[in-house]
């Protein structure tokens, strides 16, 4: 029995700008197929038994509207009429629709009549007359209301069936721990038709669940057996249309008031019940039933006789639930069967406003995105700020905790900044010192310099180190050295002068006295060296005193006799003079070796230079019977040099090369003393012996200070000889000769000049 | 006169001139040795520093060549090993510069003398050569015995010739060998250096 299929109020998901989009594609359908005059329109009218507002005809027609478009290409025009029985009941009323009906549609001969739902069955298949011949199709009609009416010639549709089965099923899938059904039927005919319906069908799960029928209970009663009910347990409600007081109802009204009262879920097979409370069940789907009563109706349309096709009851079901329901209940939708329709879903409000609430959720997260970025960069800068000033308090430290002098100063000198240590080294305070300009505190003699070197800074000299003499407390002089950087504005000008200055004063008071105990080992040493010659330099004295005396006692001699030999005296005189210049050259020569001068760099004449200290050295060359070969080279350029010093190094080493040959036999006592011009313009002088030669261990060491082979030496000779050649830019080395003995060389660089 | 410093040279030779000495210059040791006659009588003054052949080598040199001229050494330097080593060697002097003219001159003096002396010794010793040459074998061999002290009885009998002959040979001796008496003969004897009979 399909019970008041137009009175129920379904929510069914039926748009109407679909169904005007249809509308408009069926129209432009019927436009092309009126253009193909070959095609012949079937005409088809169908029949609802309630109103065309009711979801469910909405349904039912869009379906079969849209299976007809779908399968005939050819076209189908349709026609559509509503009964609207349930609100207009009784023989009036049909007489008036009959009358409509056949006015309407006298001149237009209809293919095929579609009567949806009892009613409509009922009054189009009572008055086969008014549309003779016509071929019927019902859809929307109870398996079991279709075998009363018995077979209907010329017709054939779509039955409904109710499977309480499959709900069971259903409210199993959705309880798989319930363990107690309940049955709820009423106490008429009807309602114990299906009771026992029920028993039988349900007969099998006896085993596995506790079925309990409550069939004939007066409703009070029976809602309060079911507000007993445990939560887990399943309430299968199929027709009440008598309770067990006699009273009679409706029962999809009751539907709404067993689900209310029922402390378990609530399933039925009445999709009418669908709605009103219950979860769900396995019930009609209209979109089905109308679909297969549109095949049909083409396939009658094709030719097929009516009677050969039974009645379809080709899958119009569907398990359907209640998402309200569900949601009451708790029961989770992913358990459902395939398939199954969830109606009366409340699209949650995500779904409803997608849209929107993406919108506001994307602002709000930029909004966050902003506020984090703003909260970030206040972070960083008050790190930053941190930073900076941490930095500034390490500077500030560094600074004031220096041994070292930091200041800075303008580009002209005033002072702007002076740490601790600067204050302490001049002895004043910070504010004596700051607002001065710094060259007060600098000897007079040696402002300019500082002021030049302010000025080269400035054009971009940058970060040199330079020393200078300061005053300091106490009234003495001392020594700074100083390293300054510009610092510059954005346009590149001077804007300050920082300088990092270290007081030198002890630095360079032993540097000087480094130095002058530099002189004074050179002097020792040339002191030493002539000491050695000084047996020869006696001899050298010698001889010309002995030519004054002799020369002087003969003159006597000659003055005594009579006449004297004036003369003679007078070529006697000449001699005198002659030999005291001697010695006093000889005297000169000495004593400008023995003076422990400054170092005097003067052009000289190095051949000149190289007799001169043969000439001294000859008494000695002569007393070890050592024969000298000279060999000067004529035109040489000058040299700039120290001539006592340079004397000093050819001394030591003429006086060296005696040495190594005095273990030789004098014949062989030669020494080769001369001057070149090397390849690359450099005044090369060598003094070679023919002595025992250097050995290899001593090679090395040769010019080694203290480093010696004499058993009395000091060693001091040849390493104040090295480097007195190299003060003048020269190099002294010695190498062994081929056959006998070593050579020493020393080269040094020529003047630029004329060859004196 | 050697001194290889020419001022030193000059001055000296003057000096020895004005002396009265007939001075000779050199101013090497090979120079005087290519000019040197030993039959000129004189003395040498000589330096002790000179290139090439010093003035020991010289004094040396001459000393190998049995001429025997005084030497004067004056030198400039003057340290002892030298001076020894010269004296040693059979130098009349040595001096040191500067030399005063009175020291140079007395040893100079001397040297001449030694040198004027030796020269008459020489020429003595000579002609007593001669005179010995001038003896006959048996002269000779006399003159050896005679000298020894043997009387002529002894002498006879060694010789195996009668005494009386001894006696001739004897005054022959004496006669040639220009002596007076048996002690002076004895004496040339020791001088010839004619070996004793007693040594045998």
């Amino acid at each position: 029995m399909l019970l008041a299929l137009g009175n129920c109020e379904h929510v069914v998901e039926g748009r109407g700008a679909m169904r005007w989009l249809r509308l408009m594609s069926l129209t432009i359908v019927m436009l092309f197929a009126a253009d193909s005059a070959a095609a012949e329109t079937r005409r088809v009218l169908m029949l609802f038994s309630n109103d065309s507002l009711l979801p469910v005809n909405n349904a039912l027609d869009s379906s079969l509207q849209r299976t007809f478009d779908d399968e005939n290409p050819d076209g189908v025009e349709i026609f559509t009429e509503f009964l609207d029985a349930d609100r207009f009941p009784g023989p009036a009323h049909e007489a008036r629709m009959e009358s409509l009906l056949r006015d309407k549609y006298a001149s237009i001969p209809i293919d095929l009549a579609i009567a949806i739902g009892p009613q409509a069955l009922d009054f189009l298949s009572q008055r086969r007359a008014l549309l003779p011949g016509t071929p019927l199709i019902f859809a929307g009609v109870s398996e079991t209301g279709m075998l009363q009416r018995g077979a209907l010639p010329n017709s054939a549709g779509v039955v409904s069936r109710f499977d309480p089965v499959r709900t069971l099923e259903l409210a199993l899938d959705l309880q798989p721990d319930a363990r107690q059904v309940v049955v709820v039927t009423g106490a008429s005919t009807f309602d114990k038709q299906w009771n026992a319906v029920a028993r039988e069908q349900l007969a099998p799960y006896a085993d596995r669940l506790q079925i309990t029928y409550l069939s004939g209970l007066p409703l009070s009663q029976l809602l309060d057996e079911l507000a007993q009910l445990p939560p887990d347990a399943i309430v299968l409600y199929l027709t009440i249309f008598e309770d067990g007081t006699g009273e009679r109802f409706v029962p999809r009204d009751l539907a709404a008031e067993l689900s209310d009262a029922a402390s378990a879920p609530v399933y039925g097979v009445y999709d009418t019940y669908l709605g009103r409370g219950i979860v769900g069940g396995y019930m009609e789907s209209f979109e089905a039933i109308g679909r297969e009563a549109a095949l049909l109706g083409l396939r009658i349309l094709a030719g097929e006789p009516p009677q050969s096709l039974p009645p379809g009851r080709a899958e119009t079901e569907a398990f359907m639930v209640d998402w309200r329901q569900l949601r009451r209940w708790g029961l989770d939708d992913a358990r459902l069967p395939p398939g199954a329709i969830v109606r009366f879903e409340e699209p949650s409000l995500w779904q409803q406003y997608r849209r929107e609430i993406v919108a506001v959720i994307a602002l709000l997260l930029l909004q966050l995105a902003l506020i984090a970025a703003l909260l970030l960069q206040a972070r960083q800068r008050r790190r930053a700020e941190k930073s900076l000033r941490e930095s500034e308090q390490r500077y500030r430290n560094v600074v004031e905790t220096q041994t070292e002098l930091i200041c800075r100063y303008l580009p002209d000198g005033t002072l702007t900044f002076v740490n601790d240590a600067y204050c302490r080294n001049f002895g004043r305070s910070r504010d004596e010192l700051v607002g001065r300009p710094f060259v007060e505190l600098i000897p007079e003699s040696q402002r300019a310099d500082a002021l030049k070197h302010i000025e080269a800074i400035g054009r971009g000299r940058h970060g040199e180190t330079y020393e200078h003499q300061v005053m300091r407390p106490g009234g003495s002089i001392g020594w700074q050295q100083w390293t300054d950087h510009a610092i510059r504005n954005a346009e590149g000008s001077v804007v300050e002068i920082q300088g990092i200055g270290r007081d030198i004063t002890d630095l360079k008071a032993a540097d000087m006295e480094a130095e002058q105990r530099r002189k004074e080992v050179t002097h020792l040493t040339r002191v030493t060296i002539l000491g050695e010659l000084s047996g020869a330099l006696a001899h050298e004295l010698n001889q010309p005193l002995t030519a004054i005396l002799s020369n002087t006692q003969a003159a006597q001699r000659l003055l005594a006799r009579v006449p004297p030999n004036l003369r003679m005296v007078g070529e006697i005189l000449d001699d005198i003079v002659t030999d005291d210049l001697r010695a006093g050259e000889v005297i000169t020569r000495l004593r400008a070796l023995l003076k422990k001068g400054e170092t005097s760099f003067q052009p000289l004449d190095l051949n000149e230079v190289t007799t001169d200290v043969l000439t001294l050295a000859r008494s000695e060359l002569v007393e070890r019977r050592v024969t000298v070969d000279t060999r000067l080279a004529p035109g040489l350029p000058g040299v700039r040099g120290d001539r006592v010093q340079l004397q000093q190094v050819m001394l030591n080493l003429l006086l060296n090369a005696c040495e190594a040959m005095s273990g030789t036999a004098p014949a062989d006592r030669i020494l080769t003393v001369s001057t070149a011009l090397s390849d690359d313009g450099l005044l090369l002088i060598s003094i070679a012996d023919r002595g025992s030669g250097v050995g290899p261990d001593a090679a090395d060491r040769l010019f080694e200070p203290f480093f010696t082979t004499k058993p009395q030496g000091l060693g001091l000779g040849l390493s104040i000889c090295r480097s007195i050649i190299d003060a003048h830019g020269g190099r002294l080395w010695a190498d062994n000769n081929a056959d006998r003995g070593a050579t020493f060389t020393f080269a040094l660089p020529a003047q630029n000049g004329e060859p004196s | 006169m050697v001194d290889d410093d020419p001022g030193v040279l000059r001055a000296l030779t003057r000096l020895l001139s004005a002396a009265g000495l007939e001075t000779r210059a050199f101013s090497s040791a090979a120079a005087f040795l290519d000019a040197h006659d030993p039959a000129t009588p004189g003395c040498l003054v000589l330096d002790v520093a000179l290139p090439g052949l010093d003035g020991l080598q010289l004094q040396r040199a001459l000393a190998i060549s049995e001429c025997a001229r005084p030497i004067v050494f004056i030198t400039g330097w003057g340290d002892i090993p030298t001076s020894v080593r010269a004296m040693k060697g059979g130098a009349v002097d040595f001096l040191t510069k500067p030399v005063n003219d009175k020291d140079l001159l007395t040893a100079v003096s001397s040297a001449i003398d030694i040198d004027r002396q030796a020269r008459a010794a020489r020429v003595e010793m000579d002609a007593v050569r001669q005179r010995l040459a001038s003896l006959t074998a048996r002269e000779r061999e006399v003159l050896a015995h005679v000298v020894a002290g043997r009387l002529n009885k002894q002498i006879a009998a060694d010789l195996g010739i009668v005494e009386k002959t001894i006696k001739v040979h004897r005054a022959r001796i004496m006669t040639k060998m220009a002596v007076g008496s048996l002690a002076d003969l004895v004496r040339t004897a020791e001088r010839l250096g004619i070996p004793d009979a007693r040594m045998e």
